[in-house]
């Protein structure tokens, strides 16, 4: 299977497109039609909008001019994440051109919705997107509800991970909350820590990618599939080609377009 | 209901012309649709949605995508009427491609779901992928595939000297198929338990495991020896 490189498109306000620092949105970036072209024409290898506007509501409300532009414009994969609680808010989205949905707060709360959604579009669609923070370097990674300002209350991370495989989740995106937007660096020592549990489903890290050796040191790990990132696409001269060509360099299976 | 563009109506071009007479699409609940949409759009040519009243004609293209599960497949198919035309258009020589779900529904039956019976267009059933701690199973992202068949035009132009695609192409399944007659396997994908099916053909039926519609360039060259050759 040939590692991925992810570009994350972060709207809020509509179709608008931000870069975000521990979760908070702090610059406008483009808008999402900008964004989709330039991605895909730097050959990117999937991509993944996050509806900052629908995340952690109550209500969800398919988001009609997002999904019509993606129609319009992609033909690689592309996953959502934002608000989906139930199987026919991802059915709705898989119908809309979405290959892929991400859950996170509708896991939270439940962890069974992700196997009721998994059962109507099948689990290789459904993704569980799971935020988390260390205290500090060393101390174990706790789940963030980015709903709720303390961490004190947090699961450790690996429970709900092994929930997640539980409940039927086809994929896990491990979003650094601490790491992001800071482009220092993915968080290595939890990929070591994934690899040595043996997990069986593709597991993708988010946060703090900024250098294409960021790349390539997650990318090498067994158990890493895909590597997510927004902010080193915005504020970098780098691209998914440049990252491509230095991961093969260092002897890591990439797609050939 | 047709959607065809304005310029598919008009186009006199030499593609056009060797287009088919219409391509028909199943619309499963939940599927891909939108991104073949997006395919036929861009090319202009002409699709439809395929209803249970339709009659197609051997020169039409019925086009089974599909996300989910096998049960779910076939369950739309057989309660809105829709696996008969597909069979009789099949019997009377027409063209069948299914994408994913929509190849796994050509066998007769699948592990994912015991007890539905498939299409029966093709001998077989599906399986799990076998776990491997050296493969992720779902089987998510872009892999080569093996085309071990030549007689098929439509992956001739994919294949290195080494039988190895040019490029590699977009997957996201669980369930493999394997078919019963081993010729009917014309292209495979490797897993440390050997090589499983990544496309199968048998007559007129072709089907895909990957998503060429979600594979870029190199899946929208295959998708045009598919629908406009």
């Amino acid at each position: 299977m040939k590692k991925r490189i992810i570009p994350s498109i972060l709207l809020r306000g509509g179709t608008n497109v931000s870069i975000s620092q521990q979760f908070i949105p702090w610059r406008t970036v483009g808008t999402l039609t900008q964004q989709l072209r330039l991605h895909i024409r730097r050959q990117c290898d999937e991509l993944l909008i996050i509806n900052l506007d629908l995340a952690g509501s109550s209500e969800y409300l398919s988001p009609q001019r997002l999904l019509s532009l993606v129609r319009q414009e992609v033909d690689i994969p592309i996953a959502y994440a934002g608000g989906i609680k139930s199987s026919d808010h991802a059915a709705a989205c898989i119908n809309a051109g979405f290959d892929k949905i991400y859950m996170t707060a509708g896991f939270l709360d439940d962890h069974k919705s992700v196997a009721s959604v998994s059962s109507v579009i099948g689990s290789q669609s459904v993704g569980v997107c799971l935020p988390y923070r260390r205290a500090d370097l060393k101390s174990m990674p706790m789940i963030w509800d980015y709903r709720l300002s303390a961490i004190g209350q947090s699961t450790p991370l690996f429970d709900v991970i092994e929930s997640a495989i539980e409940s039927g989740a086809g994929e896990i995106l491990l979003y650094s909350v601490d790491r992001d937007g800071s482009l220092q660096g993915l968080d290595i020592n939890l990929a070591a820590d994934i690899d040595n549990r043996k997990i069986s489903i593709p597991v993708l890290l988010a946060g703090g990618a900024g250098t294409p050796e960021h790349f390539s040191e997650a990318l090498s790990r067994r158990v890493i599939q895909g590597v997510v990132a927004g902010t080193i696409f915005s504020l970098t001269q780098e691209t998914p080609s440049t990252i491509r060509a230095h991961c093969e360099q260092n002897g890591i299976r990439m797609r050939r377009p | 209901m047709v959607r065809q563009s304005s310029l598919a109506a008009t186009s006199t071009s030499s593609r056009r012309e060797s287009a088919p007479v219409m391509i028909k699409v199943v619309n499963f609940p939940f599927c891909n649709y939108f991104s073949l949409e997006r395919y036929f759009r861009i090319r202009t040519l002409p699709f439809q949605i395929l209803e249970n009243s339709d009659e197609p004609i051997p020169t039409d293209i019925i086009v089974l995508p599909g996300v989910g599960t096998f049960r779910q497949g076939m369950e739309f198919l057989l309660s809105t009427q829709l696996a008969k035309p597909i069979r009789d258009h099949v019997e009377r020589d027409g063209k069948l491609v299914g994408i994913c779900l929509g190849m796994q529904m050509l066998l007769q039956s699948s592990a994912e779901s015991p007890g539905i019976e498939g299409l029966g267009l093709i001998s077989g059933s599906c399986e799990q992928i076998p776990e491997d701690l050296s493969f992720s199973v779902p089987h998510i992202g872009w892999n080569e595939i093996i085309i071990t068949d030549n007689q098929h035009n439509i992956l001739a132009p994919l294949r290195c000297s080494s039988g190895r695609s040019k490029s590699d192409f977009y997957f996201v399944h669980s369930y493999h198929a394997k078919p019963l007659e081993s010729n009917a396997m014309i292209a495979t994908f490797e897993h440390p338990s050997g090589m499983l099916a990544a496309a199968i053909a048998n007559k007129n039926c072709i089907g895909f495991q990957f998503h060429p519609e979600k594979s870029g360039s190199a899946g929208y060259a295959l998708l045009d020896k598919v629908f406009m050759a």
